[in-house]
């Protein structure tokens, strides 16, 4: 189907309202003039608004208005209160905020909105994405009718009814709005050409199990110069590899797990639920892996990674079902990928370059892999050097993370004592005060019990590092930090693991560099002396 | 060809969303040229960042949907306002009382070319207010800044054409103190 000139124009005027309404979500800054919303929240409601999935979020933040709307009527001095809006600072604001008891109770997880016998609790991980909703709100109809429509919630205690229906009015209201200004998705032809080629390729093979280093490869030798296609990088047609694996596998869970579709919803005829489309969405977001999370965790109190570290990480998918099914790819990209980016900055530099330029170091895929694991030591001593802040502080999240850098540790030991009191009990009894008390109390020694030289090493590791957030392990703000950041931390150290160690341990690296090196000279080649109308041969 | 269409086509279907997110993610306009945020507002109307702009009033005019914003902020988060003086007794105002905040004018004898802004308030006051924003009777926006205040009390010299002098006088301006 082809669009008239005036259809595009109608369409691009459609979508300018609503893109500077993003815009001006993702230019809200934070006092430090940082962005206030993370690139992995305004991701999530760009989801929500092109999925039109905002029927769960509108309520969720309706409980919220209403449970920490004061006596005053007023909310705002809660969701802007924090200048940064991340979990950890909503945890540390929304802790000290004066919130009224009869209708909101604060846990470990979040608020909960109590209303009559009813509850409704909105997790401090969801705070981020929810303040960014109520900004967007305000920014498309104005501060004074989001005030109207949650006039009757932000006073005394309001009902479950009368939160569903501000929920309802807000939905109706995003609704009519973005049918004025939501266009149409563009069909993507690059990812249907893509998987037709591979498709034809891969025999009985279906879905992502057809897409394979091998097709990731063959699709680039067959089209990087076509023009048609904006396929010329190795790394844009791995990149969109990677897309189609993760898009795809949800994409089958879903329906499998699923099998009875959504009234109202025919699947033939191309019509899914629009939950399902975000789940497949949200699964392939570049901006919500370990390593993003990692990040964001990284950006007020605790510095848990580097730029230069988060850079050279970022090449590695951190997902399971792409690591399996292109494990080669992977350091293709990081290696020839990132080579690529470097031969056409040179040649616009220098027109005159020779074939010396089109080849990577001998030993650059050893040489990746062997980054990753160095870093993910790097990680696994700042993971061990957080323990010690922890176990300083004496917060409960040491024990996980103890557990975590130790499993073989016998923690059976810290229960002795408790059994000796009672020789009669058969089991041995993990009194849970008692055990803490007891883990906390161990004196670090490197040449004592198991437990006392980890935590020898974890002091060790402490004073070895220099970042923000470890240089005062009495800092209240850092040890929050390091217990919300410790179980991305541990996350993201397991998935660089998991690829180095469990999917490509046992591969030949220096015979897949040498198959490949004539391969990527031959497309270089033709991609960029030849096309320089430099002599060239394969 | 494809083997699992339904897979399939939802597979596409969200990469078809995610470009279209992407594509609403652009950035296009550069930040001077996008409207204040509420995040900015509410930050300067609470005096956590000195005005992130040139000029207040050209801005406020630029962006009416800021401007409504801003005033509905001030409204809801300020300390006095000062609603529009209908029954004015004279053409010019000079003092102004709201709230437990006395404002005046006063020229100055040493300078006939200035006038004094006092700011008077009995409140016991738990958080400073900051700034007086005027809505003037052409509805222009102007902010003053008000210097720390002493026993409840803050002056500010103007000269007499500041904008502020004449807005204030205007019986259909608003004033707000936050």
């Amino acid at each position: 189907m082809s669009l008239s000139l005036d259809a595009l124009n109608l369409e691009g005027a459609k979508s300018e309202a609503l893109r500077a309404a993003i815009a001006c979500i993702m230019d809200a800054t934070a006092v430090d003039g940082g962005p206030r919303y993370s690139r992995r929240v305004i991701s999530a409601l760009t989801r929500m608004i092109v999925c039109r999935s905002y029927a769960k979020p509108t309520l969720e933040l309706s409980h919220l208005i209403a449970a920490i709307s004061d006596n005053k009527n007023r909310f705002e001095h809660v969701l802007w209160g924090v200048d940064r809006a991340s979990p950890t600072s909503f945890r540390g604001h929304i802790r000290t905020a004066k919130l009224i008891e009869t209708k909101a109770k604060i846990s470990v997880q979040g608020i909960t909105h109590i209303s009559g016998g009813d509850e409704f609790l909105i997790s401090f991980g969801r705070m981020p994405v929810l303040a960014a909703l109520v900004e967007f709100l305000i920014t498309i109809f104005g501060y004074q009718r989001v005030d109207e429509i949650t006039a009757t919630i932000r006073s005394g205690s309001p009902s479950m009814r009368e939160v569903s229906d501000v929920a309802n009015a807000l939905q109706r209201e995003l609704y009519a709005y973005l049918k004025k200004n939501l266009p149409p998705a563009h069909r993507q032809k690059r990812e249907r050409h893509f998987l037709q080629f591979v498709d034809e390729q891969a025999g009985n093979r279906t879905g992502a199990e057809a897409i394979s280093d091998d097709a990731v490869l063959a699709y680039w030798r067959a089209f990087a110069d076509d023009t048609s296609h904006d396929n010329k990088t190795y790394r844009s047609v791995y990149e969109m590899a990677v897309r189609m694996v993760i898009a795809l596998d949800t994409a089958s869970e879903r329906i499998q797990g699923n099998n009875a579709a959504s009234i109202g919803t025919h699947r033939e005829a191309g019509e899914f639920d629009l939950e399902d489309v975000e789940a497949v969405m949200a699964a392939y977001d570049p901006d919500d892996t370990a390593l993003s999370r990692v990040v964001e965790n990284s950006v007020d109190a605790v510095k848990f990674i580097t730029a230069t570290e988060v850079e050279f990480l970022s090449t590695l998918p951190m997902r399971s079902s792409i690591e399996r099914r292109v494990p080669l790819s992977i350091v293709r990209n990081a290696v020839q990928g990132a080579h690529q980016l470097k031969i056409s900055a040179a040649l616009r530099r220098d027109s005159s370059v020779n074939q010396a330029v089109l080849l990577v170091r001998e030993g650059s895929y050893q040489d990746c892999l062997r980054k990753y694991q160095e870093l993910s030591d790097v990680l696994e001593r700042i993971l061990a050097a957080a323990l010690w802040v922890l176990f300083s502080a004496r917060h409960p999240s040491a024990i996980s993370v103890a557990l975590t850098l130790a499993p073989d540790i016998n923690w059976g030991a810290l229960a002795t004592t408790a059994a000796a009191e009672n020789e009669t009990t058969v089991v041995v009894s993990m009194d849970i005060r008692r055990t803490m008390n007891q883990f906390f109390d161990t004196v670090p020694d490197a040449r004592g019990e198991e437990l006392q030289a980890l935590m020898a090493e974890c002091r060790q590791a402490y004073r070895s590092i220099n970042r923000k957030g470890f240089t005062d392990p009495g800092d209240p703000a850092a040890v929050s930090a390091m217990s919300d950041g410790v179980d991305d931390l541990t996350a993201l150290i397991a998935a660089i693991r998991r690829y180095t160690e469990r999917e490509v341990g046992n591969v030949e690296w220096d015979d897949i560099e040498r198959e490949d090196i004539p391969v990527f000279r031959q497309i270089f080649n033709r991609l960029y002396l030849r096309a320089a109308g430099i002599a060239a041969h394969d | 060809m494809t083997k699992s269409p339904i897979e399939m086509d939802l597979a596409l279907h969200a990469i078809d969303a995610f470009e279209q997110a992407n594509d609403l993610m652009e950035e296009g306009a550069s930040p001077s040229e996008l409207r204040p945020s509420f995040t900015t507002l509410y930050q300067y109307v609470q005096g956590l960042i000195n005005a992130p702009w040139q000029d207040f009033h050209q801005v406020m005019q630029q962006y009416p949907d800021a401007a409504a914003d801003f005033e509905h902020l001030i409204r809801t988060q300020a300390f006095a306002h000062f609603p529009e003086l209908a029954a004015a007794a004279g053409d010019s105002i000079s003092r102004r009382e709201q709230e437990g905040y006395l404002l005046s004018l006063a020229a100055s004898i040493a300078a006939p070319d200035q006038v004094y802004l006092s700011i008077e308030t009995n409140i016991d006051l738990s958080e400073e207010p900051r700034h007086i924003f005027i809505k003037s009777a052409d509805m222009a926006w102007i902010e003053i800044k008000i210097p720390p205040m002493t026993n409840g009390r803050a002056q500010i010299v103007l000269t007499n054409d500041d904008p502020a002098v004449r807005a204030f006088g205007q019986p259909g301006a608003v004033l707000y103190i936050r």
